[in-house]
Formats: structure tokens, sequence, C-alpha cells
């Protein structure tokens, strides 16, 4: 399977199965363009264009590739040697929060539930089970999530200390993310997180009129003039550790280049921005007609991002453009999916475990509890088998091994189905991969 | 080559048979938390390794 796609001056041929990129002259993209090359009477009508010699030599060298299992590979036949274990965690430090974000998955915190903060007691047998259930991982993951963590600080330093203790005497390592609002981030709490978090989530959506649309305070008004000032005073101290300033976009701002570039503009140089999931009723919903208008803010945004790499005072990571292909994942990795219910669980303040956050609210979605681990091994089981070669969907499309199938929470909401994935979100991803590649190709080679 | 240049130096089909520590990232675990996506990070199969082998030496 191979995937051919032009942006602006560039051509590119991807081969699926062993996961080259190649950039082409145009002469090859009409060539491999329905497949023109096996056919005599039908690439003998580029001569005109291109000569007959240049034509010729263009074919040979896409036989080079073919011969050397470089272009129309076949599928690899393996056996997935990651035997998926638990292994990271959405710890969830409240179902409350200080917000009230219009779109928010997790009902402004609660998730349809009542008000709660994790106790330390429970985070401890939450930790105790990820050690336990990590078999001879050493890498751990633990992120501080709600609601709004930051509304239970002492909890989590408490924790991290623990972690701390846990990982001499198991040989483990902690990674620890916290995902905040904001709000409540003073110097105490920078200094904190800066010195124990390996990466740090701070949300905000852009420009002011963006963010105060859909994250609101209690009493209705924006947020926008809370937050950017905890945010920039943080990214002064946070030196060159991982953070990320992560927003979401809607149907109301399907120009979000412009959210993007004032992010920039403001000071930061990581940056996620990313497409709402919403019901298709909400108002706010992203809709098949919008795609071609995302696609072309894509290419925009990948031509502001060009420009900007020009400039090392300008330079930024977008999330979604950064791409590894040499030094990327294994062939296992990218085929078993986000690891939902495999390898990853989200504990709620009450100690139940759920595949994910996003699940969290749906009762018969619980998988177990932290005093007992897994306890509904059919719901693990709906889990385990929606590899990416076992979705009818993903098995045919190019982008399999870059997207590793995308979100289950997106599917079972738009489909109530894990094997089919929600179409708007794959497009969006396709296009994110193409537009990572063209950046690639222009920035660094 | 004259019409291509291929911009990856190795293969997903590269050494599998030592692959598959799944020591990386989950992938929902970065920044995204709704979209899943594999193809921006890491390997961690080498780093860990030499980590396991230095943990033996101490």
């Amino acid at each position: 399977m191979i995937h051919i796609f032009n942006i602006k001056d560039l051509y590119f041929a991807v081969d699926t199965n062993s996961g080259l990129v190649h950039a082409v002259e145009k002469i090859i993209y009409d060539l491999l363009m329905n497949e023109i090359f096996k056919d005599e009477n039908k690439y003998s009508e580029l001569y005109s264009e291109y000569g007959e010699d240049s034509v010729l030599e263009a074919l040979s060298e896409i036989q080079y590739l073919i011969d050397n299992k470089m272009l129309y590979t076949e599928e690899i036949k393996y056996e997935n040697k990651i035997k998926p274990v638990i292994k990271a965690m959405c710890l969830n430090m409240t179902h409350d929060c200080n917000l009230r974000c219009e779109y928010c998955f997790a009902s402004q915190g609660t998730y349809n539930g009542e008000k709660a903060f994790l106790s330390f007691e429970t985070g401890k047998k939450a930790f105790d089970y990820l050690v336990k259930s990590s078999g001879n991982r050493r890498n751990l993951e633990v992120d501080f999530f709600g609601g709004e963590p930051l509304m239970n600080f002492d909890t989590i330093k408490k924790l991290v200390d623990y972690g701390r203790s846990l990982e001499k005497e198991y040989n483990k390592h902690f990674r620890f993310t916290v995902t905040t609002n904001g709000v409540l981030l003073n110097e105490e709490k920078i200094n904190y997180i800066n010195e124990n978090m390996d990466n740090v989530v701070l949300s905000i959506d852009g420009r002011k009129e963006t963010n105060d649309r859909m994250r609101k305070t209690i009493n209705g008004k924006g947020s926008y003039d809370l937050i950017i000032d905890n945010y920039k005073k943080f990214i002064v101290k946070r030196g060159n550790k991982d953070y990320f300033v992560r927003g979401t976009y809607t149907s109301n701002n399907l120009d979000f280049c412009e959210d993007i570039i004032h992010m920039r503009e403001s000071g930061f140089d990581k940056i996620s921005v990313e497409p709402v999931v919403a019901k298709p009723d909400e108002k706010y919903a992203l809709k098949e007609e919008h795609v071609e208008i995302l696609k072309k803010e894509y290419e925009k945004l990948a031509e502001y991002f060009i420009q900007s790499n020009n400039d090392k005072n300008k330079r930024f990571q977008f999330f979604h453009f950064n791409i590894e292909l040499d030094g990327g994942p294994c062939i296992y990795k990218r085929s078993i999916g986000c690891g939902a219910g495999t390898e990853y669980v989200a504990v709620t303040p009450a100690g139940e475990l759920y595949p994910c956050h996003q699940f969290i609210g749906t009762e018969e979605f619980i998988i177990g509890n932290v005093d007992e681990g897994i306890t509904n091994q059919v719901v693990v089981d709906k889990f385990k088998n929606i590899s990416v070669n076992d979705k009818p969907v993903c098995r045919n499309c190019w982008a399999k091994y870059f997207c590793s199938g995308g979100c289950h929470a997106n599917a079972y909401n738009f489909n109530k189905d894990f094997s089919i994935p929600y179409d708007v979100g794959c497009e969006l991803e396709k296009k994110r991969v193409e537009c990572s590649i063209y950046i690639k190709t222009k920035c660094y080679n | 080559m004259k019409y291509i240049k291929t911009l990856n130096k190795t293969k997903l089909t590269d050494n599998i048979s030592v692959k598959g520590c799944g020591e990386c990232q989950t992938s929902c675990q970065s920044a995204c938390k709704t979209s899943c996506t594999v193809g921006n990070q890491k390997c961690e199969y080498d780093l860990t390794q030499f980590l396991r082998l230095e943990g033996k030496r101490n």
C-alpha cells in the first residue's frame, strides 16, 4: 500500500508497510498516480511532457524501490511482542473544577457524578497497583488530572514523594505530568511543578476571544486574564523541560491557526491545539462540512511553522507536527493502539479504574478498583483485540502506523463500536501527518 | 537517484526481532488526551537497555 500526495511545490510517496517516506519529483508522482507506471499505453502519454528518456529513467527508479522493498511493500506478518501491562495512569485528583468550560467532556469536572477529591490513601493504593501491575517495565507514567488537580495540590506533593520512594524499592522510574487550567498557579506551585513534573500541560485555547467563549469561570466570565500571566511566569522558569500549552478548537474557531500564532507571539514555544470531541448535535461540534476548511488551516499552519523555523527566536514545536521518521516507535507499538484498558487506566477519587479518562462516569466501563485491580475482564477484553490491523477501516489506511488507530473513546462516542474510528478525526490526522512530512522536508532536508 | 529522495534511514521492519520492549510512552499520556498519535513518539529501547545495564553495574 502506498499514499501519494503533494503540498505546494513538493510531492511525496509514503510506503505504509516499510514506513518509508520518499520525497519525489512530479514525474514520479504522475507515474504513481493511478499506477500508470504499470501500463505503457498510459505512461507513454507523459513523454510529451517530460520526454521519453526521463520517463524511462523515472520508471527504473520506481522499479528499484519496489525490488528493494521500499515501495508497495507487502504487509509484514508478525506476532506482537509487546505483552501489554498497565504502566500508565491518569489519576483524577479531583472531580471538581474552578472553571466551567462549555465543551468539557468531564461535565465541568464532576463526570456526571458528585464532587470529590482523591485522598492520599486512595492515591497510594493506585501507585501500589501501578507498580504491581507493570511487571518488569521500568518506566511508569502518572498524569495528575481532574477536574482541576491543583485544587488538591498537597495530595499531589505527598503522592510524588510516595512515588519516588517506590522507585528505589522496585527499580521503577515514575514520569509525572500535571494537566492544569492555570487558575491556581502561583510561585510556590510553579516552583514545585518545575522541579517535580516531567511534563506539564497548560490549558488555554489561544486568543482571548476564543478562550473566553468556551473556558469560563463559575460566574460565566472569561478565564484568559486569570491564567495568561501565570503561564508566562511558568514558562520563564520552566527552562528546557517539557511542557505544552494545549488548546481545543471547535467549529467556533475554524481559523485556529490564528490562535496558535497568538500563543507563539505570547512567548509559548511548545504548543498543542486539538479538535474538540463532541457529540454531533452540539453547536460547537466539528462536522464533515468543516473538514476541507480545517485541512487548509493545517496547511496554513505548516507555512507559519516553516517561516518561524527560519528564525531561532521564533521557532516552536507543534505537538501534531512532530514526527519521528527514524527513531520512532517500533512496528509493535505502532499497531497496538492507544493502550486504553491494556496499558493505561484512569483512576477516580473513589478508587475505581476505567480504561481511560474519557470513559469515566459511564459505569458499564468500570474495569476494577485500586484495592483489587482489574475485576471486569469482559470489558478489558473488548480493548485487547482492537489493534490497528483488527479494524477494517484502519487495516487499509496508509496512515495506520502513524496514528495507531485513533482514540477508542471517539470511536465509541460516534459509532458505538471500537472498531470503527471517528472519520472526521481520521481525515484531520491524515492531513497532520502529510503536513508533518512536508515540514520535515522543508526545514530539515 | 535523480527523482526520488528517501527521507528515512531505517524501515519499520528493521530490527523487529529485538524491538518491542514496551517502555515507550503510552500514546495518550502526552499532550493530547483526545487523539492517539504514535508517529511522533520516540523509541526508548536503547535508553532502557542502557539504564538496565547501568542498574546492574551499580
